[in-house]
């Protein structure tokens, strides 16, 4: 519960809770992330079974997006409407725009789920008391889910094209914990503010759509040693300062080549991954009394 | 035993406006996620010293005022509209800081708002012992809802501090949490859930549920099929087997049918007979009487009387009705302008003195003044007294049933109507309505008038020689009573047939 829970047996909420911001409750934290486990799996279920309940196609809605994303750059890029340089002995283009896809729709889902998920349980949250991560780690259960269900896109994409990677692909479960965290982090951080403005969901779809292009998506990096004009460095460093970038040069390199550079780059998004989280969980969890009143 | 819940000086405020609201909020979180704790006290200890001093002030001043008022309303208060002045029986704000059990560390006043903000509950403070049932009455917005959900963590008070022991469940919004499209059986398990319960034990539990809500094979329909009451039906059945220790009830009983609501009641005396607290928020006087003890009444965040069911729905209710009587006289102030105006009603005994308490079988008459503004011709009478908290009518006399008629001459009049043997039986909070009207009933020559309320001792035996304790009592009297009219000088009473009574 989120009042302290006495020796003595007794709950007590006192003003605006300050033991919330105490070293401690990072202790009080886990436990209701435990406590709770079981409430946030029966929310994922519960939203999932519910998602495609009236629906025809069901979980195929989830598998739309990437493959249209895909086919319509394939498209483009046959027709050369769109001129992307595939460096030498890459993968096929539509492997490579199906995973930047995939990826970079994995965290943008997540994020904005997680933003948007305390606002749309207003009606819970207003009535029933309990510890309000719960409604943003559902929210990121689903994202994850939904993320695995495009998995199998690529899966089919990889026997259709008849292209093998490498088995070392599936190191990145590992890289994955931290990208997850770093979604989750920004939910957590996003959601509260997001209960009174929800200009800030809308703010942070706007800048998923139009970030996906200024990120390693639907085409490759410029290569800053070739690059010859201001143009291609700006946006090799636009890519560059993007954490989400070096998640995905990680998930191209890992299927391509089976290895993995864990170059600065990444370094330092991993870093900032987990600090995010942190941040974000610790500030979700000292300002959660306020939320219900606002929502 | 340790109290079930201890409220100590619990004060909130909230905005009145979104936008504010928003960057209020934005700020408090910023506060409260950036500056350390070590700052926020001092600075909010040092306000609250400020306006603790400025608040012993205001509240001495407040209680000079309001026993001043009191006192002039019971100055101005008729003889013979019978009821003691409500206003003594509730504590001034004065004794409420005298008592030591209350003791106000943090007492609110309008200076620490921001601009459109309202304290929605100000230095609320009790304690309920277990097995206690406890109702929780006030008008809308009087801060029942806020003090809910203060006690089930939902917000954070202001000031002050809620403790509780045990597991505490609060019915404030049955079937939050449902998802129409999912099925009754699944959305049971994720509100249980919600409400903290592992799936073990909610599968040990899961037939007594069902059996509870009488949802039948519904259970595996999609809730969005359900009826409004199934819903409530299924959520209280949850809630209900959630073994609570503690249990807030808002006003929900209301809406599952009357066979639900008997069972509802039943489990809730079931509760607290094994030791459980209950308190419930209800504007059914019927339900807070049945099911509670003590009653707490609250008037715009503040605690206005805590004590005996009786005393305080009683006074709750004497206070409502001169508040409607207030808007009414206000409204008639503004509005149309009859033919005549009753000006005041009140009980005499049988020598014509105000009598402040009314005796069964004794002669009573009531008497009517009123005002005609203009020659009123064939005037129709009408008296109804009804029992506070009982449905319909107790007893009624009427110039359309025994056939009279006024003709009334412009001025001030009293009409009064004489009862041998009042029939007015067990001791009641009685209310009396009279109105006037033209021949045919239709048009109205007068706003009906309702007097305050009166209560009626049942001294005397039914039958000569039965003992006084052992009368059985009755709401209705069952005997026809004799009454008549008697009109003043300036009015002629004329009667087109003899009375039948």
């Amino acid at each position: 519960m989120s009042g302290r829970e006495h020796p003595d047996g007794y709950t007590s909420y006192d003003g605006i809770g300050y033991e919330r911001l105490s070293l401690s409750a990072w202790r009080v934290m886990v436990r209701e992330l435990i406590d709770y486990w079981e409430l946030i799996r029966r929310l994922v279920i519960r939203n999932i079974a519910g998602q495609f309940r009236q629906s025809f196609l069901g979980y195929i809605w989830i598998m739309l997006p990437p493959i249209a994303t895909t086919v319509v750059f394939s498209v483009l890029q046959k027709a050369r409407v769109v001129n992307i340089e595939m460096p030498e002995g890459s993968m096929p283009y539509a492997i490579f725009a199906l995973l930047g896809m995939t990826v970079w729709g994995y965290f943008t889902q997540l994020t904005m789920m997680a933003t948007t998920s305390i606002s749309n349980a207003g009606g819970l949250v207003s009535k029933i008391y309990f510890p309000r991560e719960v409604l943003v780690l559902s929210a990121v259960g689903n994202a994850i889910v939904n993320f695995l269900i495009r998995l199998v896109v690529v899966v089919l994409t990889f026997l259709l094209l008849q292209y093998a990677p490498h088995w070392e692909i599936v190191y990145y479960v590992v890289l994955l914990i931290p990208f997850t965290l770093l979604g989750v982090g920004l939910g957590l951080l996003l959601a509260p503010i997001n209960t009174m403005m929800n200009d800030v969901g809308r703010l942070m779809e706007f800048a998923f759509q139009f970030g996906m292009f200024l990120a390693p998506t639907v085409y490759p990096t410029p290569d800053i040693a070739t690059a010859n004009d201001t143009w291609q460095s700006l946006l090799f460093w636009a890519h560059q300062i993007n954490p989400v970038s070096h998640y995905l040069y990680a998930a191209h390199e890992l299927v391509q080549h089976g290895t993995l550079t864990f170059g600065p780059g990444l370094q330092a998004a991993v870093i900032l991954s987990f600090l995010v989280f942190l941040v974000g969980w610790r500030f979700f969890h000292a300002i959660e009394p306020l939320l219900a009143e606002r929502v | 035993m340790p109290p079930a819940i201890i409220v100590n000086d619990v004060s909130k405020k909230f905005a009145r406006s979104l936008k504010r609201g928003m960057i209020y909020g934005l700020s408090d979180m910023a506060r409260m996620a950036l500056v350390p704790r070590r700052w926020q006290s001092e600075g909010a200890e040092a306000r609250m010293r400020d306006a603790g001093n400025e608040m012993r002030e205001t509240s001495c001043g407040m209680r000079d005022a309001s026993s001043a008022s009191t006192e002039s309303e019971s100055d101005s208060a008729v003889p013979g509209s019978l009821i003691a002045n409500p206003g003594s029986r509730i504590p001034t704000p004065a004794s409420r800081i005298a008592d030591p059990e209350s003791r106000i560390s943090h007492p609110v006043t309008e200076a620490q708002l921001r601009p459109t903000e309202f304290w929605a509950l100000r230095n609320v403070s009790f304690t309920l012992q277990p097995g206690e049932s406890v109702g929780l009455l006030g008008a809308n917005g009087a801060g029942k809802s806020t003090l809910f959900s203060v006690l089930s963590g939902i917000y954070a008070p202001t000031y002050g501090k809620v403790s509780y022991r045990g597991r505490l469940q609060a019915l404030i919004a049955l079937g939050a949490g449902f998802h129409p499209s999912l099925s009754g059986r699944e959305n049971l398990y994720i509100n249980a859930a919600i409400l903290g319960l592992k799936e073990k034990e909610v599968s040990a539990i899961y037939e007594n549920i069902v059996d509870f809500s009488g949802i039948g094979s519904f259970i595996d329909a999609p809730i969005k099929n359900y009826s409004s009451g199934m819903i409530v039906r299924l959520a209280f059945s949850i809630a209900v087997h959630l073994d609570p220790d503690i249990l807030l009830i808002d006003e929900v009983l209301a809406v599952g049918d009357a066979a639900f609501q008997l069972k509802c009641a039943k489990y809730a005396r079931e509760l607290v007979n094994s030791g459980k607290t209950i308190v419930v928020v209800s504007h059914n006087m019927l339900i807070i009487q049945m099911m509670c003890r003590r009653s707490i009444w609250m008037d715009h965040g503040t605690i206005l009387q805590d004590g005996d069911t009786h005393q305080v729905t009683r006074d709750y209710q004497q206070f409502m009705l001169m508040k409607s009587a207030e808007e009414k006289t206000k409204s008639i102030d503004s509005g149309v302008r009859f033919a005549a105006m009753i000006l005041q009603v009140e009980w005499l005994d049988a020598e014509g003195r105000p009598c402040p308490k009314l005796t069964w079988g004794k002669p009573h008459q009531l008497a009517i003044e009123f005002e005609a503004h203009e020659a009123i011709e064939q005037a129709r009478f009408w008296v109804e007294v009804s029992a506070v908290g009982k449905e319909g009518l107790v007893m009624g006399v009427s110039m359309y049933d025994d056939g009279h008629y006024l003709d009334i001459k412009p001025g001030r009049h009293r009409l009064l109507v004489h009862w041998d043997h009042l029939p007015l039986a067990q001791e009641n909070l009685y209310q009396v309505c009279v109105g006037v009207r033209d021949w045919s009933g239709q048009i109205m020559l007068a706003d009906s008038f309702a007097s305050r309320l009166f209560e009626v001792n049942h001294h005397g035996p039914l039958c000569a020689g039965e003992p006084a304790g052992q009368t059985s009592r009755l709401l209705t009297p069952l005997v026809a009573a004799p009454y008549r009219w008697t009109a003043n000088d300036g009015m002629q009473l004329h009667a087109f047939h003899k009375p039948s009574t």
